[in-house]
């Protein structure tokens, strides 16, 4: 099964019955939850952390519109749902301008990319992940567009692929080969930082 | 590995597979090492990426009461809203512009006029004309006039003077006025001659309301009421000198009775202006003149003439006397429609500096 169990808030569904009946206040209590997840997925599919940002803050902004939807169903699911939607409008407009290409991005401005999210770890340990976590990201960015979402949605968000071929319009059968040729990209890219990869991945991929 | 066996191991992977393809992909893996392989990293794969740590929003996302204010409310059509209110102000001079102006002109054709007429031999019209209509015209007693003569016939006007005359007296024929709406009941009673009937008697509220307006209101609401009563005194005179039937028969007797003075001392006819003029035929000629105006606007002056006359040389109305008399809300007319402009004007440049304000922000 790809959905992992993510951490929610202790009182997420008093919070989310307040936010219903037009507290914002708990509206916000679930978005510093939520916020680094959000921006993760649409930094992981834009490939730039403005762009991402603005995604992941529009998202909220619909999110709380369309609260009076969320029937009880998972929460962070339906959220990044609508991250992911963001995300397509997005990469839409950006096509249309056609003025940057979203490979392109880093090149524009590089640098290290946004900060990992703080896990109490070494600076050793730090560095090692964020060199980690960069490379995966380049990876990623190389895909096509269309398996990068898959994979971003499906992998690293945890998002089953029902709701994946409702997010992208697209039939389950798509998601599936979509996903497993993101999957095998990912993999043949990552190749290539051998030296940052898990001792137990590099185990595995040593043999082949 | 070709995309079918990769697609195979990745739905694998997420238990997406059917049991009968579940057992064949098993039953392959056990064999075929290179795909055992491929499902492994295939698998790190997907670990890795599940791994991934979150990365930091580099701003705090939360949201601010404007960011979820629905899109009107954020950015409020400020253009929408100044062209509503604008046409708004428009409206409102127009109103003005055109009550104020129609009200110093004359409107032959607006007042209304219902005519009935009694079963008695004395016609009784009833007018009714429009309170602001009514203050606007004098010419419109011309077709006031010309109802009333629809329903004469000379020879029973003729043979029942005497008892018009006393129905003149007997019926409490009164000027009765709503807020809108002069109502005039004149029994007339009428030969081959047409009388001319110009002008509604003023309701006595409406008096008092002229009272307050106007610097000569005083002296016109005087006379005013006295002039009513005039009318009620000369009806008196006229009807019993009107009553032998033979008498002067091209002559008609018209009266108006008008009540609209609460305080009712009738003055004898002689103590009537009316009376100082020159009754062209006696007694069966009964003129009723009145006019009311704000003394400023003598060409408001709305003339009630009941005029049967025998000959042309005996009509009054060409040197009337003047009793200048209120009509029905007229200075409040004109004072609503100068305040409607006022506020038009008002509202239109309170528009254009929210306007430019909301601009320039």
């Amino acid at each position: 099964m790809v959905g992992k169990t993510r951490p929610t808030p202790d009182n997420e569904p008093t919070l989310i019955a307040r936010a219903q009946r037009g507290d914002l206040d708990s509206f916000n209590v679930l978005i510093q939850f939520y916020q680094n997840a959000a921006f993760s997925l649409a930094y992981h599919i834009l490939n730039d952390s403005d762009s991402a940002a603005d995604a992941a803050q529009e998202a909220f902004i619909n999110a709380y519109r369309r609260l009076n939807g969320f029937r009880g169903e998972n929460f962070r699911a339906w959220l990044m749902r609508i991250v992911a939607n963001q995300c397509y409008d997005a990469l839409r407009r950006i096509k249309r301008q056609q003025t940057i290409s979203v490979s392109d991005l880093p090149d524009a401005e590089y640098d290290d990319g946004p900060a990992l999210v703080d896990s109490g770890d070494t600076p050793e340990e730090y560095a090692e992940r964020r060199q980690l976590a960069q490379a995966v990201q380049d990876c990623i960015s190389a895909l096509p567009e269309d398996q990068r979402i898959v994979l971003v949605m499906s992998d690293i968000e945890g998002l089953e692929y029902a709701a994946i071929a409702d997010s992208a319009q697209v039939a389950l059968g798509t998601v599936k080969s979509r996903l497993s040729r993101a999957r095998a990209a990912v993999r043949d890219c990552l190749q290539g930082f051998r030296e940052l990869l898990p001792s137990a991945y590099r185990l595995i991929s040593d043999e082949s | 590995m070709n995309s079918t066996d990769l697609e195979l191991l990745s739905a694998y992977l997420d238990g997406m597979l059917t049991a009968e393809e579940i057992s064949a992909v098993e039953a392959r893996l056990a064999e075929e090492t290179a795909l055992r392989r491929e499902l492994e990293s295939l698998r790190a794969t997907v670990a890795l990426l599940g791994d991934l740590p979150d990365l930091q929003s580099p701003r705090d996302l939360r949201l601010t009461r404007a960011m979820v204010q629905p899109y009107s409310q954020r950015r409020p059509p400020i253009a929408l809203f100044s062209a509503l209110s604008a046409a708004a102000a428009f409206i409102l001079i127009a109103v003005g512009v055109i009550g104020l102006t129609s009200s110093q002109l004359p409107a032959p054709d607006s007042a209304q006029v219902a005519f009935a007429a009694t079963e008695t031999p004395a016609f009784t019209a009833t007018i009714t004309v429009d309170a602001t209509l009514a203050t606007e015209s004098d010419p419109a007693v011309e077709s006031l006039s010309l109802e009333i003569a629809a329903g004469n016939d000379a020879t029973d006007a003729i043979s029942s003077s005497q008892r018009a005359a006393e129905t003149s007296q007997a019926l409490p024929m009164a000027a009765a006025a709503t807020d809108s709406a002069l109502v005039m009941q004149a029994p007339a009673e009428m030969n081959d001659l047409m009388p001319e009937l110009t002008e509604g008697a003023p309701p006595a509220p409406e008096l008092q309301i002229m009272q307050a307006f106007g610097g000569a209101a005083a002296d016109s609401a005087d006379t005013q009421g006295s002039a009513a009563l005039n009318y009620a005194a000369e009806a008196e005179v006229a009807a019993p000198a009107s009553a032998p039937p033979g008498q002067e028969s091209g002559m008609a007797a018209g009266s108006i009775a008008a009540m609209p003075v609460p305080q009712g001392t009738m003055p004898p006819p002689t103590a009537s202006p009316m009376a100082t003029q020159p009754p062209p035929t006696r007694a069966l000629t009964a003129t009723v003149t009145a006019s009311a105006t704000h003394t400023s606007t003598p060409t408001d002056t709305a003339t009630n003439t009941l005029t049967p006359s025998a000959t042309p040389t005996s009509e009054p109305t060409a040197e009337p006397p003047v009793m200048r008399e209120e009509t029905t809300a007229e200075a409040p007319a004109e004072t609503v429609f100068v305040i409607l402009i006022m506020a038009g004007v008002l509202l239109l440049a309170a528009t254009v500096a929210v306007y430019l304000l909301r601009r320039t922000r």
